[in-house]
């Protein structure tokens, strides 16, 4: 804008009038600071077809033409020439349709028969200033805007970065306070063990004293000594179950092939299994690497996990048993669901489903199942435990179990192993 | 068939006069007990025992010591020990198959026909 004074600019004159039209292009060629090339046309439709060029710098506009007449002039011309100064030419009796005009985005207005090259200048000068500064402003807008995108990209990776990295933190934090917790609940627990665990073998070493020294022939003495027998096995069960559930915080970890630790348990329960006439169908996929886990804690697992099934299957049904690499399944509606989903999208896992055919679980307890000392067997030799330390665990192990009904009656339990870590 | 000589280390008095009790009644087992750890090596010198049941957790001397003094005693360190306390479960027991850290062990509460078994076991010729 610094030699203005020298600039040259294409003006676009639309006028019916021929008379002021060629009044207007002398006094622009006498113009000696601005090299002014004017075309003129006297209807709207043709220098509307002019204008698609874009090479106009301004446009002066009669606003009534054989082919359009007043403001809707100045909006036609607006539409096709996007941002193009547009100076309007009114006669001397309609200033208020100038100012219409001027309110609806013309530049300025000039009234026929009034013009005065001096004002004429200024005007068109005006115009095309606004214009560069218009032009200067969007041009700085539009590199903004290329530096904001980028910026903003920046700061969304960033944001994505902490993001992750919080959940990370918080995850560590949780395992953190929950290993913290263990240990000192275990500690605790290993105490009380020890101090209970004593008597309790005075009581079974003095209970089988007399098992053999009264007549087991009256029906009291008998009944006394199978239930303090019971009430014994039962303390220690608790408090077995106890220590396990407090001991958590140390696993053993080391790389073991998940289907042979399973073979493992199923032996354990074999003799339960045949009692119950429970008929087995294992789909084991070929080719699962060995993973981390601490095997005698996931034997414990899946033991749990069978002798809970057999429990539901008193006379008979089939346990199925499926494992293979999978993608982390979203989360399903069953119990077992941790807030945060420990599995990135998409990770692979090792997945174990266990089906059984048995009584199921009512869906008004299927939240409680993994609550410690939750139990349906209460008297009949469950302490509670079982779920929840089979819970933790898999926990432990950075895994995950669900327990859900099936539609056709019993349950699946899904266990999901992290592959690596 | 002579009977067996079994020591019980154990600070529960009544525990090792009930163990006593149940082992004498099969006939098998000829049974002392010392509750006070300080006199074990004494008693065990003094008995000659065929097998030793013995606790961990005692005041004054435990169990891991008094095994440590036996395994370095040239006369001692043949006679078997079975650890039998309640400082581990059932199923830490059963995870290693009975034998930790290359001892066999039993945790209490134990049924007496368990703890048979395992006597027998530890004292084969």
């Amino acid at each position: 804008m610094a030699d203005k004074e020298n600039i040259s600019i294409k003006v676009l004159l639309i006028e019916d009038d021929r008379l002021v039209a060629r009044l207007i292009q002398d006094m622009l060629a006498k113009v000696s600071e601005i090299d002014c090339k004017t075309e003129w046309f006297e209807r709207l439709a043709p220098a509307l077809d002019r204008l698609v060029k874009n090479d106009i710098d301004v446009v002066l506009l009669d606003l009534f033409l054989p082919d359009s007449e007043g403001i809707d002039t100045l909006v036609k011309v607006q539409a096709r020439s996007s941002g193009i100064p547009v100076l309007v030419l009114t006669g001397l009796d309609d200033e208020s349709t100038a100012i219409k005009a001027m309110q609806a985005g013309a530049q300025d207005y000039l009234v026929k028969g009034r013009e005065d090259v001096f004002h004429f200048i200024r005007a068109i000068r005006y115009a095309i200033e606004r214009k560069h500064i218009q032009e200067a402003l969007k041009k700085a807008l539009s590199e903004m805007e290329v530096q904001v995108a980028l910026r903003t990209s920046d700061l969304t990776s960033a944001n994505a970065k902490l993001l992750q990295a919080y959940s990370e933190l918080q995850e560590t934090q949780s395992r953190f306070i929950q290993a913290a917790k263990m240990q000192v609940v275990g500690g605790l627990a290993s105490g009380v063990a020890h101090e209970v665990k004593n008597p309790l073998a005075i009581i079974s070493q003095g209970v089988e004293y007399l098992t053999k020294k009264v007549p087991l022939d009256d029906e009291n003495i008998s009944f006394a000594l199978k239930s303090m027998t019971d009430a014994v096995m039962r303390a220690n069960d608790i408090i077995t179950g106890l220590l396990d559930f407090a001991s958590l915080s140390k696993l053993d970890v080391s790389p073991h092939d998940l289907r042979t630790v399973l073979g493992n348990s199923l032996l354990l329960v074999k003799h339960q299994f045949v009692k119950n006439h429970i008929q087995l169908n294992e789909d084991i996929a070929q080719g699962i690497p060995p993973i981390n886990i601490d095997k005698n804690r996931i034997e414990q697992v899946f033991l749990n996990l069978f002798m809970n099934s057999a429990d539901a299957m008193p006379s008979g049904g089939t346990l199925t048993i499926s494992m293979r690499i999978e993608k982390a399944p979203a989360m399903t509606g069953g119990a077992g669901r941790r807030k945060e989903d420990i599995f990135k999208p998409g990770e692979k896992i090792v997945l174990v489903e266990v089906e059984d055919t048995g009584i199921g679980i009512p869906q008004e307890i299927i939240d409680k199942v993994f609550d410690p000392f939750f139990t349906t067997k209460r008297g009949k030799g469950g302490t509670g435990l079982g779920l929840s330390i089979v819970k933790n665990i898999m926990e432990m192990h950075r895994g995950r179990i669900d327990i859900t009904n099936k539609k056709e009656g019993g349950i699946k339990a899904m266990l999901m192993f992290r592959m690596q870590g | 068939m002579p009977r067996k000589k079994i020591l019980i280390i154990d600070d529960e008095e009544s525990f090792c006069r009930m163990v006593k009790l149940n082992l004498e009644e099969t006939g098998k087992y000829e049974v002392r007990a010392e509750s006070q750890s300080v006199n074990a090596i004494r008693t065990v010198k003094e008995f000659k025992p065929d097998l030793i049941l013995l606790d961990i957790v005692m005041p004054n001397v435990d169990g891991g010591e008094i095994s440590q003094k036996l395994r370095s005693d040239e006369d001692l360190k043949n006679i078997p020990i079975v650890f039998l306390t309640a400082i581990v479960t059932e199923r830490e027991v059963r995870d290693q198959n009975g034998i930790i850290s290359g001892r066999p062990f039993l945790a209490k509460p134990v049924p007496v026909d368990k703890l048979i078994y395992c006597i027998e076991q530890n004292t084969l010729v």
